[in-house]
């Protein structure tokens, strides 16, 4: 590499909460059990609707979305129209009505339109309760669950999968978090035609993935397209993040091959075999080790 | 609703409509991670067709889309692909792209 370290910032001395507390999220224990119900689910007819039917819907309108002779709907599942789905609740299958919904034109603009609704067909998902058979059930096919044998013994499971992953979770933020700062106060020279280069090959890597992923070109990106990829409304404003980005990354490589005792200049940018890169000089486990050593969780 | 795919019934199921076909392996963690994205889809949407190819039985598809990394996901819409992803994808992106392509 060109590009020099001109002085580091020691990551020891730059300050983080030592203790930090993962309160379990209630959800997570729900979604746990109704994956093991869900086998054992049942359906059953709909007579008046609540959230979570799924509807099979005559829909007239002069918007092309909400004019469909058949059209499935999850009610409250905010895939079709957040807001009409609500306008459901409550009526009954096989009832005729109407309602206004919010439409863009096709010049973007809004307006109401109104829609007359058909409910034909009406179904509901009903998931039994999770019960120790169900969890017994679980444990013979699923490696992660061997042994269990009650609702309790899946509960703490699910609880201490969570707390660790919690976890990880948050070294791995602080770790950023303290990379970042080593960074912002470390020195560097860095060379102009090593980042222009680097730039280049970023920027023709991220085309071609576009091209091959995603079947767009990035010149006829739309700003629509800009946006959901990069959050930037401009190409200027994606070069830039490309340029912001491509030093971020140099000035990394720099820090961390200092932490590890590497030497830059030994340090090929443009290695194209993973064979040629040191992969030991790149790691951050010393880092990482020093925060996890340091923070104190508290789980709630 | 899940389907189990295979190569001799792949190109009848994708024919028609919107199919989600997810590429993967039996052992694969990001697959696993996956898989209980899909399940969530299917208890809240079962209207959705997903197909299910593993990539150890159903080697001559996998090699027809280039199926390296897993879990592959194709969008289908009567029968031309759509959308790719590669790699565990959250349920919000997924429900995102089943948004447009079933309804708009």
């Amino acid at each position: 590499m060109k590009s020099k370290l001109i002085s580091l910032k020691d990551y020891k001395e730059v300050e983080f909460e030592k203790t930090q507390k993962i309160v379990f999220e209630k959800e997570v224990l729900e979604r746990a059990l109704h994956r093991i119900s869900r086998k054992y689910k049942k359906k059953e007819k709909v007579e008046f609707v609540e959230k979570g039917d799924v509807l099979f819907l005559k829909l007239e309108s002069d918007a092309p979305k909400f004019n469909k002779k058949g059209t499935m709907v999850t009610v409250g599942g905010n895939l079709f129209d957040e807001d009409f789905e609500k306008m459901l609740l409550g009526h009954k299958v096989g009832e005729k009505f109407e309602v206004e919904v919010l439409i863009k034109d096709e010049t973007q603009k809004v307006r109401k339109t109104a829609v007359k609704v058909e409910i034909l067909q009406g179904q509901r998902t009903i998931f039994p309760q999770a019960t120790d058979e169900m969890v017994k059930d679980i444990a013979k096919t699923d490696e992660n669950f061997k042994g269990l044998e009650t609702l309790k013994e899946y509960e703490r499971k699910i609880k201490d999968e969570f707390y660790q992953s919690e976890k990880q979770n948050v070294l791995y933020t602080i770790l950023k978090e303290v990379l970042d700062k080593v960074i912002e106060d470390s020195t560097f020279k860095l060379d102009e035609e090593e980042l222009k280069e680097l730039y280049e090959l970023r920027f023709q890597e991220t085309k071609e993935i576009l091209e091959e992923e995603e079947n767009v070109k990035y010149d006829e990106l739309t700003s629509q397209q800009l946006e959901d990829f990069w959050e930037v409304s401009t190409f200027e404003e994606v070069e830039e993040l490309f340029h912001q980005e491509i030093e971020y990354e140099v000035s990394f490589l720099l820090c961390i091959l200092a932490i590890n005792g590497g030497n830059s200049q030994d340090y090929d940018l443009f290695a194209e075999e993973e064979e040629d890169v040191d992969v030991d000089l790149l790691d951050t486990k010393d880092v990482f080790e020093y925060i996890e050593d340091k923070v104190n969780f508290v789980f709630l | 609703m899940f389907i189990h795919g295979t190569d001799e019934n792949f190109k009848e199921n994708v024919k028609e409509g919107v199919v989600l076909v997810d590429f993967y392996g039996v052992n694969c963690g990001p697959c696993k991670m996956l898989e209980k994205v899909l399940e969530d889809l299917d208890d809240e949407f079962p209207f959705v067709n997903i197909l299910k190819m593993d990539t150890d039985e159903c080697v001559k598809t996998a090699e027809e889309f280039n199926v390296n990394g897993i879990p592959d996901v194709y969008f289908f819409k009567d029968g031309e692909v759509r959308k790719h992803m590669v790699g565990a994808s959250s349920y919000d992106e997924i429900k995102e792209i089943l948004s447009k392509l079933l309804y708009e």
